[in-house]
């Protein structure tokens, strides 16, 4: 089953590092995404915002971007919560751009 | 030829005869040496039959009488006994249960050392012709000509005062003299109070218990003080039992303040063995007026006593929940009965029990309406909807803003939450997963230690690291769900920065002497904010504090417990006296999302009596203690249809009996916590209207019940349960 997410945005803001109650890493932030997509064969404009979040050394680091970077993420979905419709995208892998 | 008929903590309800060539009557209430079977045993002599069932050539001599302690008394052996046929457990059981650990022990305990030491008449003769070179016994001799030298002090002197002691110079007493010998000014009577002393003092000689249901703050303790020191005029002793072992110093310094040269003695599981076999031989021996202390303090034996008193009457740690389960409560009830004096049950919010004893005449009742403070008010009690305003973190921005308040006119705020740790659970934020616990059927509770985290279980006090991932789903976003006070100390150190903030618990409270210590820091205004659990809601002032909030309370307005709604409205009667109980109102803000529930309708008007007769009448519909009593068999095994069918045997052992004394066997449940520590929890309720033929069936079934096939099963019997 797939589930793979690749996203350019923006750090819009951080919760800056927490840790779980083991001692992971993690932090939680929203993006701000705009680009150009093709759509019913016409370019079109998409301005959204997702909220991302992610563990361990890739937490580590992210947290490390400040509010204002680009970056561009992989990843897969989530539930928000498990009483949650919401999705989040979790991060497995980033690059700064 | 003499025989002795002794008691030994055996499982079965027998007593075994030996051959004793040199007792005598004297010898009933002692402790007895004896072989039993390969071992030796300690047992208590009960009395000395003419004969013996057991043919003569098999008795067996006993191997010593011991004689350094004085038997114990002939009512003492009858209360005991009393207690285990009430609460249907083993008679020699029973009476070693209730001894001071040292006695149970086959080796003769070391005499403990004295408390103090003080010069007697030929003392002070003796050093006055000690030799100057004997610089040593002389310095002694002047610390002893100040006053009494406490034990603790005698460090350095210990083996000159041994000698002293057997030449006669020094002899033991209870305890050094503290304090000034003249007693503190005492507060001037209200009206009621000065009312609620008369009618106690001015019953006709003999029992009568008497239900002193007094607000809080309305000054209950200042009752017991002048029945007491009628008491100790008259040259009787009185018993006062309080719940809380933490209770004790703060309760033992007022009466000391009070009664600076009664000899007093505070009784609680937490002293060490040589205090308790000290205070047994002081009140055996007749050299104590005052006897304070928690439940087990109800079986000191005393000769004269006169009074009674049990304070917070309704709290459940009067309640033994393992071996004897008894009542402190209740035995001493019988007690006072039984020796024809008075017994004051007081409280705020009484048992329920109690309350319906009082409305049937059974007890008299007193009421201390108002508060004893001439301007302190009661609280008003708000309620805060959680479903409106939605807490964040546990707080509602009403609770927030009324904590500011109380900080920007430097008065001091309680929180009381039930919970304590950082949460009560720890889920998995992806799939919904709840770490529970391997061995009990409960969640592991989420606690801070330092910067780490870890479980524990406060059932079967198991711990264990949080898990890295979710082990049902491999998720790493483990959360902790919830409230409990570590966790609403940190949010409201975020919150508030400027504040200082103590929280109370069993972790920071369990040390020796670190409640006291929190207390003190408290009345100092060194606090701010106070976080707490229900230990803080037992009878402690804490005069600058103006504003209680509560959280979390609605969950025991789900419990199955029929029980749990009396419990939290006394508990919130209790937090909510806190609040004003010098000059200044106080406020209690309770966050719910509940606000038209009855028992918070009660709790907003203060009114117990509408509260108890509510409750009450859903527990005569429903037939609930007090209007039928009840016994709990309770059986445990490793596989609960093991505890399940044990219970199932015993019921049918008990049907034709129980038709026949018209008690009620319900069938066999797993208990509400079913399992704790890999240990399967099963039980069988008994019920009946009137106690006569509740106790008549169980003292018939439960013969039957020993006999049947248990191997794999523990048994037991809760007579008058209050938990299940």
């Amino acid at each position: 089953m797939s589930n793979r997410v690749e996203l350019t945005g923006q750090i819009l803001a951080t919760s800056g590092l927490r840790y779980t109650p083991a001692g992971l890493a993690t932090v939680a932030m929203r993006l701000a995404h705009a680009s150009e997509q093709q759509e019913a064969g016409r370019p079109r404009q998409v301005v959204c915002e997702v909220e991302a979040i992610a563990f361990g050394e890739t937490a580590r680091k992210l947290s490390q971007s400040p509010a204002g970077s680009q970056v561009s993420l992989t990843g897969f979905l989530d539930r928000k919560s498990p009483r949650s419709n919401l999705l989040t995208v979790h991060v497995t892998d980033y690059e700064l751009i | 030829m003499p025989l002795v008929r002794v008691a030994l903590d055996v499982p079965l309800p027998k007593v075994f005869d030996y051959r004793a060539d040199a007792a005598t009557g004297g010898d009933i209430g002692r402790r007895v040496i004896v072989p039993f079977g390969p071992r030796r045993q300690v047992g208590l002599i009960l009395e000395l039959p003419g004969s013996s069932e057991v043919p003569e050539a098999q008795l067996k001599p006993v191997i010593a009488i011991d004689r350094s302690l004085p038997a114990l008394p002939a009512d003492w052996l009858k209360l005991a006994r009393f207690a285990a046929e009430y609460y249907q457990h083993p008679l020699g059981a029973t009476l070693l249960a209730l001894l001071p650990p040292a006695l149970k022990r086959v080796k003769p305990p070391r005499a403990e050392p004295p408390a103090a030491y003080a010069l007697t008449e030929l003392g002070r003769e003796g050093v006055a012709r000690l030799s100057p070179r004997a610089k040593a016994q002389r310095q002694l001799a002047e610390r002893l000509l100040t006053g009494p030298l406490a034990g603790d002090e005698a460090g350095p002197w210990r083996s000159r005062l041994r000698a002293w002691l057997q030449a006669g110079w020094v002899q033991a007493v209870e305890a050094a003299a503290h304090g000034p010998v003249v007693p503190p000014p005492r507060p001037e009577l209200t009206p009621d109070q000065r009312a609620a002393v008369a009618a106690v003092r001015g019953a006709p000689a003999g029992f009568s218990a008497w239900l002193l249901h007094g607000v809080t703050g309305s000054g209950k303790t200042e009752v017991y003080l002048h029945l007491i020191e009628a008491q100790l005029a008259a040259g009787r002793q009185a018993l006062v039992l309080v719940p809380e072992i933490h209770l004790t110093p703060q309760t033992e310094a007022a009466f000391r303040r009070r009664f600076p040269t009664a000899r007093l003695l505070s009784l609680h599981s937490g002293l060490a063995e040589g205090e308790r076999l000290r205070a047994w031989r002081a009140c055996l021996e007749g050299r104590v007026d005052l006897v304070l202390g928690t439940r087990l303090a109800v079986f000191t034996p005393l000769d004269h006593l006169g009074l009674i008193v049990v304070d917070e009457e309704h709290d459940s740690s009067y309640k033994q929940q393992e071996g004897l389960r008894y009542s402190a409560r209740d035995v001493a009830v019988w007690r006072a009965r039984q020796l024809g004096i008075p017994i004051v049950l007081g409280s705020a919010t009484p048992a329920l029990e109690t309350w319906h004893n009082a409305a049937r005449g059974r007890y008299r009742k007193l009421e201390l309406p108002q508060r004893a403070h001439a301007e302190a008010e009661l609280p008003a009690v708000k309620l805060i909807d959680t479903r409106s305003d939605r807490p964040r973190q546990g707080l509602s921005a009403s609770l927030v803003r009324a904590l500011q308040d109380r900080l920007a006119r430097g008065e001091q705020s309680l929180l009381f939450i039930n919970r304590r740790g950082y949460a009560p659970t720890l889920y998995c934020n992806a799939c919904g997963y709840v770490v529970p616990c391997p061995r009990c059927s409960a969640h592991q509770v989420l606690h801070r230690k330092g910067d780490k985290f870890e479980l524990r279980c406060h059932h079967c006090g198991l711990m264990s690291r949080p898990p890295e991932i979710c082990p049902d789903c491999g998720s790493p976003d483990l959360r902790p769900a919830g409230q409990g006070t570590q966790r609403l100390e940190e949010t409201l150190a975020a919150q508030f920065p400027e504040a200082r903030i103590l929280r109370i618990d069993r972790d920071t409270a369990s040390r020796r002497g670190a409640f006291a210590a929190m207390r003190e820091a408290v009345n100092a205004r060194e606090v701010d904010i106070l976080v707490g659990t229900q230990i803080v809601t037992k009878g402690h002032d804490f005069p600058h504090l103006t504003l209680v909030g509560v959280l979390g309370a609605d969950q025991a307005l789900l419990s199955p417990d029929f029980r749990a709604t009396e419990r939290l409205f006394a508990q919130l009667m209790q937090v909510a006296g806190r609040a004003g109980r010098a000059e200044r109102p106080g406020e209690v803000l309770v966050q719910t999302a509940y606000p038209g529930h009855p028992l918070y309708r009660a709790l907003q008007a203060h009114d117990f009596a509408r509260f108890a007769a509510q409750t009450l009448k859903e527990r005569r519909e429903a037939e609930f203690p007090p209007y039928s009593h009840q016994a709990l068999l309770r059986a445990e095994a490793e596989r609960i249809d093991d505890a399940l069918a044990f219970l199932e045997k015993a019921r049918q052992a008990g049907l034709a009996l129980a038709r026949q004394h018209g008690v009620s066997l319900y069938d066999p449940t797993p208990a509400l916590l079913a399992r704790v520590a890999r240990r399967e929890r099963a039980q069988l309720l008994i019920q009946s209207r009137a106690r006569g033929p509740l106790q008549r069936f169980l003292t018939a079934w439960l013969e039957a019940v020993r006999g049947l096939q248990l191997r794999p099963v523990k048994w037991s019997i809760d007579v008058d349960p209050l938990d299940f």
